[in-house]
């Protein structure tokens, strides 16, 4: 970034900094983590490029749902908590911290009422979040051993421990994705950027889109959502710059139009898909060509971690 | 936990200055500054146990001010107000807070208590004699766990100290600065836009915050009348919080007790206009109450406020329909 414009992003964003906590993605973390290195750097994903295509659309799906806060219900949803929170990239987390729910950084409590209505057991008893790639193929699931199939797993997961709604095809797309995960497709830290984040966003709305033609009304659903959350995550990043805040709200308008009109009929929702996605190429070359003055910049995301 | 025990030793500790560690230091990190529209809440409202406890009448006044000027019915406030004013010697003001403390809560003994003795102080006994009575009733009639053992000891505590102070022969009524007629510290709405609240649920190492928690965790498991303590005590500790007033709001509602509900909900869109919980949890309350116009209005709100989708307008739009097609169900 140049001297002028790291100027000029320090001037505006002496009125809207955000602070670290402002950011969604690093609101789970242990007290004394480098939130610069977490907030551009992740663990990378363990997921093949090419898949066997009948298998690629649920994984696709699974993978936006796998981001996603409103898969959940009660105060996980209301605080942004995803399975990605916690199983970062499909992996652990070993920042992950949340008073009342972690003993030592990387672990939770998944037994609590603090998310749950139905799992207090009483006891504190944070566990170490594990690596979930390799976890699709285990005979045995959690510490406690007493799930075999993964789909009971999740499916627990997400409606006892996090209060969602849960559907058999979203529990049935969460799962293709843990089990698309393999070790030999591990490709390493990434960074974090503009692009990871758009390129996020476009596959959950293919997701969503082969969802409508399938005419699986509930999951195409639960993906425009995950769609709009990425979005949001998007936004966060452009909270200093105005002109784009208001276009990617006005892009979220315009899907969630395309939402409605796919809950009406899928054919109008996949129509609607189509004309939102003809103006995404426009959209996507606003939000490059401002990345340097974004929180997605590094050296403007330390100076507002510093204030 | 007890809150009755909790809430004495917080509520104690204004009287005896003892016991700093209740009133936590780490509020959120607003600027608080003194007679501008940005006023922290928690922050003053932690200064204002503070002053208290370090006697410093004046400046209790201020803050607890600052806190009544966003939260005019927090009952807590009010009743620190109360004891603000009677440290300075203020008695005939400081009447006013009690009252409206235990207009807010019924079964605030400590209120009571305190509106009884400063009406001693000024030579009224018949009032003190009703709240002592008032205090005798409420225990008589309360059997639900809101009146646990240490609750009922306090109460009888409270009325043996009235009674004791209406022993001696009534003192002549003390003697009130001129300038004590000054109306009552709120603008409801007032500096309410100005108030930054941070999330309590997401509140690090805080007191009032972890008490919070533990009234979320009742709350998923159903236990209203015992959330609704926590709740209380969590806003004895760290002052108004829309949070606070939302799930206060929430599990009454849950009891059955809508006339409240719609009240907390009030006090909590008073202080963040923006409040999704409360702006959902209104919206789910007119359901409940037949009045699916208004249920969808709050809809449209959230909508507005949630750009990007949020679980507090999935959750009341899923109510809805499902209200809806039970309509058209029954209809057909
Ligand atoms: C609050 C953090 C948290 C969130 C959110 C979370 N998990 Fe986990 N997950 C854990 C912890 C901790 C364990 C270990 C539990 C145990 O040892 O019993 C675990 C275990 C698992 C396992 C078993 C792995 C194994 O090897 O036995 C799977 C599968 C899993 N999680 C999937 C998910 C999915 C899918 C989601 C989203 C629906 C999710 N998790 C959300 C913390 C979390």
């Amino acid at each position: 970034m140049s001297l002028l414009a790291s100027l000029a992003a320090a001037a505006q964003l002496g009125a809207t900094a955000p602070a670290a906590a402002d950011l969604s993605e690093a609101r789970w973390l242990a007290p004394d983590t480098d939130v610069l290195a977490f907030l551009t750097e992740a663990p990378g994903e363990c997921l093949p490029a090419t898949l066997r295509t009948s298998a690629a659309a649920q994984v696709e799906a699974g993978r936006a749902l796998f981001r996603s806060p409103l898969i959940f219900g009660g105060p996980a949803a209301r605080y942004g908590l995803s399975c990605n929170a916690c199983h970062r990239d499909g992996r652990s987390n070993p920042r992950f911290f949340f008073d009342g729910l972690s003993g030592e950084p990387g672990t939770a409590d998944v037994t609590t009422a603090l998310f749950s209505a139905s799992r207090e057991d009483g006891v504190f008893n944070p566990r170490p979040i594990p690596d979930l790639v390799g976890a699709g193929a285990k005979k045995s699931l959690g510490s406690a051993g007493s799930f075999h199939d993964l789909e009971a797993f999740i499916d627990a997961a997400v409606a006892e421990e996090f209060q969602g709604d849960v559907e058999p095809s979203l529990v049935a797309a969460l799962a293709a994705y843990l089990r698309a995960l393999d070790p030999a497709a591990c490709t390493g830290p990434r960074s974090i950027g503009l692009a990871t984040a758009l390129a996020d966003f476009r596959r959950a709305l293919d997701a969503a889109d082969a969802a409508l033609a399938r005419a699986d009304h509930a999951l195409a659903d639960a993906l425009f959502l995950a769609a709009l959350q990425d979005l949001q995550r998007v936004a966060e990043r452009y909270r200093p710059l105005p002109a784009l805040l208001s276009r990617i709200h006005a892009k979220a308008a315009e899907l969630t139009s395309a939402r409605r009109a796919a809950a009406q009929s899928p054919e109008a929702g996949r129509a609607a898909l189509r004309r939102f996605r003809s103006g995404l190429a426009d959209f996507d070359a606003a939000l490059s060509a401002a990345q340097a003055d974004s929180l997605y910049d590094r050296d403007v995301l330390a100076a507002s971690l510093k204030r | 936990m007890k809150f009755t025990e909790a809430v004495a030793a917080a509520l104690a500790l204004c009287l005896t200055g003892s016991g700093a560690a209740a009133a936590p230091s780490s509020g959120p990190p607003a600027p608080s500054a003194p007679s501008g529209p940005q006023v922290n809440p928690q922050t003053s409202f932690e200064e204002g146990i503070a002053a208290l406890q370090a006697g410093e009448c004046k400046k209790a006044e201020k803050k607890f001010g600052e806190v009544l000027s966003i939260a005019s019915r927090h009952a807590e406030a009010n009743y620190y107000m109360g004891l603000a004013k009677t440290k300075c010697g203020k008695d005939k003001q400081a009447i006013k807070y009690f009252e409206r403390a235990i207009k807010e809560r019924e079964n605030f003994v400590e209120a009571r208590e305190q509106l009884a003795l400063a009406s001693i102080r000024l030579g009224d006994r018949a009032e003190a004699e009703a709240q002592r009575d008032a205090i005798k009733s409420i225990v008589a009639a309360c059997t639900d766990e809101t009146c646990d053992a240490p609750y009922v000891e306090r109460a009888k505590k409270a009325a043996a100290k009235i009674e004791e102070a209406l022993a001696p022969a009534p003192a002549p009524p003390a003697a009130e600065p001129p300038a004590d007629d000054e109306p009552l510290g709120d603008q409801p709405g007032g500096a309410a836009a100005a108030a930054a609240f941070e999330p309590l649920f997401l509140t690090d190492g805080d007191a009032g915050a972890a008490r919070y928690r533990e009234a979320v965790k009742l709350i998923n498991q159903q236990r209203y009348a015992e959330a609704i303590e926590d709740l209380y005590l969590a806003q004895a500790i760290s002052g108004p919080h829309p949070d606070i007033l939302n799930y206060l709001g929430f599990a009454h509602r849950k009891l059955g007790k809508f006339v409240e509900a719609k009240d907390y909900y009030a006090q909590a869109l008073a202080m963040n206009p923006d409040h999704l919980g409360a702006t959902e949890y209104l919206g789910e309350l007119y359901l409940e109450t037949g009045e699916t116009k208004l249920a969808r209005k709050q809809l449209a709100r959230l909508e507005k406020l949630c750009p990007f989708g949020c679980a507090e307008a999935e959750d009341l739009a899923r109510l809805i329909a499902v209200k809806e097609s039970a309509r058209a169900a029954s209809t057909e």
